[in-house]
This record gives structure tokens, C-alpha cells and sequence, in this order.
């Protein structure tokens, strides 16, 4: 079977930064997966997700999209786009229209859709997220919880194969994290897959299928939670010993 | 008081009417304010639009006085220069004079009446701004202009600030709470540090924010335009029928009276 996304030893260097970010990162992302990334900061999961996303282009490796290499022009990162979502870890960041209809719809204009194709994504992303309601909004006004939702829904409606998301749940209450969860898996359902960096190990053991490990740069585990949970090696670079006994 | 404004653009209940109806009317009313030259049109243009954002629109009164009152003040404070003279000498013509140091200060009832038609008509312009502003949205009115076909890049700017000044109030405000929390306003000497430090942190906020929307923009395919789609309108006949008796009546008070 082809993989979704393969990343294929892939280094990536910040400007002025003599240790790489990322280094020879090896990693396939299959169809309806869940994968959660873990690691410290400053491991190289938001780079990991950005050099998924395109929006980095490694400087050693190559990346491909299903059978192809992933080409940096605008025609090959439009083809990328459209399969591979990024949610970033503040919606704020992410939210810059002034009415919630709008910023939706902005992802799905840009993929080249006509006005009406566009309204048909918006409304089926903002019903997926549970923003419907929401639609008539003004950006400023929603609450953390609906922010967090309609940056989602705005990335979903560009209906990717492969969601990438940057620590979008932390920050979130319980009932905000369970709705977007609860999107996800949705999403998996159909086939997509979601790729979750992230802080929280309950969600990583409870949520995740597949678990990424990061430290300094370097993917030192893809292995299933139970699995990751079990090397007392692995559970030293992800999070302190304490934290592990509770 | 901008958050007021907005709410209450958002929650009236003109907020689905065409803007092109409202900004038609308000322009209109201001145009009239101003060519028909007459206190009592300025005035009849007040009562309408506040009846209007009222009675029609549904915003509370409290909040279009309070806004209105904001205004007055400073229309009142502006036309006071008209209405009071100040010379070594006390006027002729003076109504009332008051002798204040070495100066007189004189109103006379050419001042006053110039003093009142200034800020009847100023009142009444306002006024239909305030019904425009409290009954539309500015997304709304940004969305008329690029229906107007005002230069995209204008447009792009106008929303991107918009969305801007709310970004940036929340992080003013995060900023001054926990400047608060550490004794930042305890004296005037901490307050004046403390506000230094703000005006150059929000500038770097601003730029960081600024790398991050570009970066969020750039994943969702931005290729240089910032393309969304056009929001959904319906059009008030009950609001054209009012509009044009409001311009009508305007018309005939000022031709008469």
C-alpha cells in the first residue's frame, strides 16, 4: 500500500542555527491513521509538521506525496494543499477574517473551487465542526473553545487527506478538547488521517494508534502507545519519571 | 466603547439587511443635514435616526445616548469656541459677557445662532452615522466596498486591521493585567515604565503575530490575494418605505421652516 505522506530522511536547519531542527526524520503517514507526536520542547514537532505541510522545505531529504515527490513550485504546493491540512496551535494566529463564513472560506477559494463549490465546503466543515451556528459571527467574539473549532473547520474545508495539527487541544476545556477529538475521529472515519502534536500523554494513550517520539531533533520512536509506554528509555525523553507513576 | 459597537452591529435586528440601504440612508441624511442649512432639519435628522436605531433596530437606548453623549460632548466642546468670543474689550453686541481676569468673554446672538445650527446640524449627521455604525458591521461595509469594486489591496487592509485591533486589545490587556499583578501601576513613576514597555512589546507582538498569520495563511494556500466569499443579504422594504419618508420629511422641513 502507498503511504499518504512520506517523509524520507529529511533535515531541516532554522537561519543562523547551527544544530538542525530536524534530522534525517524518516516517517510514513498512512490512510485513517491516528498519530499523535511526543516530545519536549524544542524537539522539532512543529518543524515535523511544517515540513509536512510545505510550508519548510527540507534541506536534506525529500518528501512525497502518495507516489510523488512533493515539487515546491506553486502549482506542486497547491497539489499538496489539497491533501495535506495544517491547524496551527493558536487560532488566533489562524483566524484573520472578520466573520467566521468568511475566513472558512478562504482555504477552499484559493484551492481554485468556484463560489458555489466553496459555499457547499464551508457549510459541510463548519456542520463537521460543530460551527454552524457560528457562521455569522465575528471572528473576535467566539470563545476559545468555538476559535479553536472554526480554525479546524477552516483547514477542513479544504477536505485533506492528512490533518496536521500543532498542539490545538492544549488550552482547551474538557468539553472543547472532547468536541475536537470528537472531530477527529470523525475524520478518521472517512479515511483521513490526523496527526496531533502534543503535550498531553492521556490523549496520547488513549487516542492514538501510532505514537511518534521526538527528541532533539532525531524520530527515536513510531511505534504503537502500549508499546512506547512500555520502554522505560523512551518514556525518559518524553516526559519526566514522576509524571509516569501517577 | 469599540466593543459596544460591534456587539451591537452584530446583534440588531437590520444586522441581515442589505448595507447599500443603510449606508444609502445615512449618506443621504447627512447630505440633507448639511445643503439644507436649518437648526430644526439638523434636530429632525437626530430624532429620526435615533427613533430609527431604536425603535426599528432594536439597539438599546441606553447605548445609542451613550454613544451620542460621547459625541455631544465633543461637538460641544467644539462649537463653544463659536458661541463664546474673548477680547479686552466687552461687545457691543453681547447677550451675556463675563469678565474673567483681564479678558471678557462675550456670547451675542449671532455667535449662538451660528453655534446652534453648527451643532444641530453635526448632531444630525452624527446621528445617521451612529444608526450606520450600530446597525452594520464593518465586514459588512468592507464587503459593500468590494462590491463597489474599491481596490482589492484597500479591502485586504481594511479587513486585516479589523481583525487586527481586537487581536491586539486582548493582548494589550493580557499585558496590562500581568504588569497589574507585578506592582506595574503602583506610582506614576511604575505606571509611566510600565506603559513604555507596552507600546514597544505590542510592537513586538504585533510582528510576531504578523509571522504567524502569514504562516497560517501560507498552509491554506495564499497565493497573494485574500479571496473569501461574499456574505448573504436581504433587502428591507419596511426600511426603504422609512427611508424615504425620513427624506422626504427632511426635505419638506427644511423648505418650509
Amino acid at each position: 500500500m502507498t503511504a499518504l505522506l512520506t517523509l524520507n530522511e529529511v533535515s531541516y536547519w532554522f537561519p543562523g542555527s547551527a544544530t538542525p531542527a530536524l534530522q534525517r526524520a524518516s516517517l510514513q503517514i498512512e490512510a485513517g491513521q491516528r498519530i499523535v507526536v511526543l516530545g519536549r520542547n524544542g524537539a522539532g514537532k512543529s518543524t515535523l509538521l511544517l515540513l509536512a505541510a510545505g510550508i519548510l522545505r527540507p534541506q536534506e531529504g525529500t518528501i512525497w506525496l502518495a507516489d510523488a515527490p512533493v515539487v515546491y513550485s506553486r502549482q506542486g504546493l497547491r497539489r499538496l494543499r489539497q491533501h495535506v491540512g495544517l491547524v496551527m496551535q493558536s487560532p488566533d494566529d489562524q483566524l484573520f477574517s472578520a466573520s467566521v463564513w468568511q475566513d472558512i472560506s478562504f482555504g477552499p477559494l484559493n484551492l481554485g473551487l468556484s463560489d458555489a463549490e466553496a459555499r457547499q465546503a464551508v457549510i459541510e466543515a463548519a456542520t463537521l465542526c460543530d460551527v454552524a451556528d457560528l457562521l455569522e459571527r465575528p471572528t473576535h467574539a467566539l470563545s476559545g473553545g468555538q476559535k479553536a473549532r472554526v480554525a479546524l473547520a477552516g483547514v477542513l474545508a479544504m477536505r485533506p487527506r492528512c490533518l496536521l495539527v500543532d498542539e490545538a487541544t492544549a488550552g482547551l476545556d474538557l468539553w472543547a478538547r472532547q468536541q475536537v477529538l470528537q472531530v477527529f475521529d470523525r475524520l478518521v472515519a472517512q479515511e483521513a488521517t490526523v496527526v496531533l502534536a502534543t503535550h498531553d500523554l492521556t490523549l496520547a494513550r488513549q487516542w492514538a494508534d501510532l505514537v511518534v517520539v521526538l527528541h532533539a531533533g532525531h524520530i527515536v520512536a513510531v511505534a504503537p502507545p502500549a508499546q512506547v509506554w512500555a520502554d522505560p528509555a523512551l518514556r525518559t525523553l518524553i516526559a519526566p519519571s514522576a509524571l509516569w507513576s501517577t | 466603547m469599540l466593543r459596544l459597537i460591534d456587539h451591537y452591529a452584530f446583534a440588531n435586528r437590520l444586522r441581515t439587511v442589505d448595507p447599500a440601504q443603510k449606508v444609502g440612508l445615512a449618506l443621504i441624511v447627512i447630505v440633507l443635514c448639511l445643503i439644507l442649512d436649518r437648526p430644526v432639519v439638523g434636530v429632525a435628522a437626530l430624532l429620526w435616526m435615533v427613533g430609527l436605531t431604536v425603535g426599528y433596530a432594536r439597539v438599546p437606548a441606553r447605548v445609542v445616548l451613550m454613544v451620542l453623549g460621547v459625541e455631544g460632548v465633543f461637538l460641544a466642546l467644539s462649537v463653544s469656541g463659536i458661541a463664546v468670543s474673548v477680547g479686552f474689550e466687552r461687545s457691543a453686541r453681547a447677550l451675556w459677557a463675563w469678565l474673567v481676569g483681564p479678558f471678557w468673554l462675550s456670547i451675542s446672538h449671532e455667535s449662538l445662532q451660528a453655534a446652534l445650527l453648527l451643532l444641530s446640524r453635526a448632531l444630525g449627521s452624527v446621528a445617521a452615522l451612529n444608526f450606520l455604525i450600530l446597525t452594520t458591521p464593518l465586514v459588512d461595509q468592507i464587503e459593500l466596498l468590494r462590491r463597489w469594486r474599491v481596490s482589492p489591496l484597500l479591502i485586504e487592509l481594511m479587513m486585516i486591521c479589523y481583525r487586527a485591533i481586537f487581536v491586539l486589545l486582548e493582548t494589550l490587556e493580557r499585558m496590562v493585567v500581568a504588569q497589574q499583578a507585578r506592582l506595574g501601576y503602583a506610582s506614576w513613576r511604575a505606571t509611566m515604565r510600565s506603559s513604555a514597555l507596552i507600546g514597544s512589546q505590542l510592537f513586538i507582538a504585533v510582528f510576531q503575530r504578523s509571522q504567524a498569520l502569514e504562516l497560517a495563511l501560507t498552509a491554506r494556500g495564499f497565493t497573494g490575494e485574500l479571496r473569501v466569499l461574499p456574505l448573504n443579504w436581504t433587502s428591507d422594504r419596511l426600511l426603504i418605505g422609512l427611508s424615504i419618508t425620513i427624506v422626504i420629511s427632511l426635505a419638506l422641513i427644511g423648505w418650509w421652516l
